[in-house]
């Protein structure tokens, strides 16, 4: 492929265009992304289960797909993401107690189906119950091993670059004909 | 009146710990049916005695530090799965959960013990004399005297890929709580 042979020959405009090609991909992408947060609610509406606390339903690497409707009640038996005040880290684990109040408060509490202990180890020091702000979404689908990508984008961060290069590469250098 | 149970019944926290079969009761205050009646759609047999509720009124240590009720209750689960695997089902999470309100709060549910069932595995469970996997506290102090504490099975269906259902069977169970917290026990 004489790649550099191609670009010697490409003048400024066509270096523009195919620029241009480069940053529509890119906003496409993100507007899908953005738009995916405005249908499901979620500010996180796909995630990737890191660890293996909700074995055998899920394993590390698996897709989860969020909704975080204001109007769904959170009942006993569902699978949250929530995130602790404070961390960074979304988790993926089961409803196991609510307590609601006549005006919908609601306090209730998690545990991974892997897990011998319920999460109170994991929330915050003296916090006893999530709440629904602490909700990042409710799982309501899933694709089982998709997620590993990511998972392998992270812990090599090499790969991450190197796929990055390759993509980018192949988008400025592709020539409509 | 109600110190002096709840002071006997808090020395009996430790003991709670390793819990026996709590099986010395007075009559059967249960309201379950004891007919073979399909009470779930998809799972075509469930049926479920208990032995009336009791109830104690402790501190709960893994949690917040009030007197909260904590409730005994023991059951069977008969239930045949089949209809409910199919090609895309890859595991089912059966639990079953006690819904009920209080004054404290307009809604509580609690889930009492909960299993896996892989696909592969026998979908036919005939499970007697269970205990809660899990501690049935209660926010506050609810239990006693509660009339109303439905009992339900549900399950959530894990696909190979795909969308989570939860779905919950359509039969369910009343167990009353007695007005008077259980005292000292033989351990």
């Amino acid at each position: 492929m004489d790649v550099f042979g191609d670009l010697r020959r490409m003048n400024k405009r066509q270096l523009y265009y195919q620029v241009l090609n480069f940053a529509m991909i890119v906003s496409s992408a993100l507007m899908i992304w953005k738009g995916l947060i405005v249908i499901t609610g979620s500010e996180s509406p796909i995630v990737v289960v890191l660890s293996g606390s909700m074995e055998p339903a899920f394993h590390r690497g698996d897709l989860l797909f969020l909704t975080n409707f204001q109007e769904d009640p959170i009942r006993a038996g569902e699978i949250v993401v929530f995130k602790v005040e404070g961390r960074d880290i979304p988790i993926v684990h089961r409803v196991i107690k609510i307590h609601e109040k006549e005006n919908g408060n609601i306090k209730f509490l998690t545990k991974g189906d892997n897990n011998e202990v319920d999460d109170r180890g994991l929330y915050k020091e003296g916090q006893n119950w999530l709440e629904k702000k602490d909700v990042v979404g409710r799982a309501r689908g899933f694709l089982p091993y998709v997620g590993m990508v990511t998972i392998i984008m992270n812990d090599y961060p090499k790969f991450k670059y190197a796929l990055l290069a390759v993509m980018g590469a192949y988008v400025l250098l592709k020539r409509e004909s | 009146m109600d110190e002096t149970l709840d002071a006997v019944a808090g020395s009996v926290w430790f003991s709670i710990l390793d819990i026996k079969s709590d099986t010395e009761k007075g009559e059967t205050k249960g309201s379950c049916k004891s007919g073979h009646e399909p009470l779930f759609s998809r799972v075509r047999h469930f049926q479920c005695l208990e032995q009336p509720a009791e109830r104690k009124n402790v501190e709960d240590f893994t949690g917040p530090r009030e007197r909260s009720d904590l409730g005994f209750v023991t059951f069977d689960v008969t239930a045949d799965l089949q209809t409910i695997f199919d090609w895309n089902v890859k595991q089912l999470f059966l639990y079953l959960s006690a819904e009920y309100s209080t004054k404290n709060n307009a809604l509580n549910q609690v889930v009492l013990w909960d299993k896996i069932i892989l696909r592969g595995d026998s979908p036919k469970l005939l499970l007697k004399d269970m205990k809660s996997k899990y501690f049935f506290f209660d926010d506050g102090n609810g239990l006693k005297g509660n009339r109303n504490v439905t009992l339900t099975l549900s399950w959530n269906v894990v696909p190979n890929a795909g969308i989570l259902p939860l779905v919950t069977g359509s039969g369910h169970v009343s167990v009353p709580f007695p007005d008077t917290y259980e005292t000292a026990k033989s351990y």
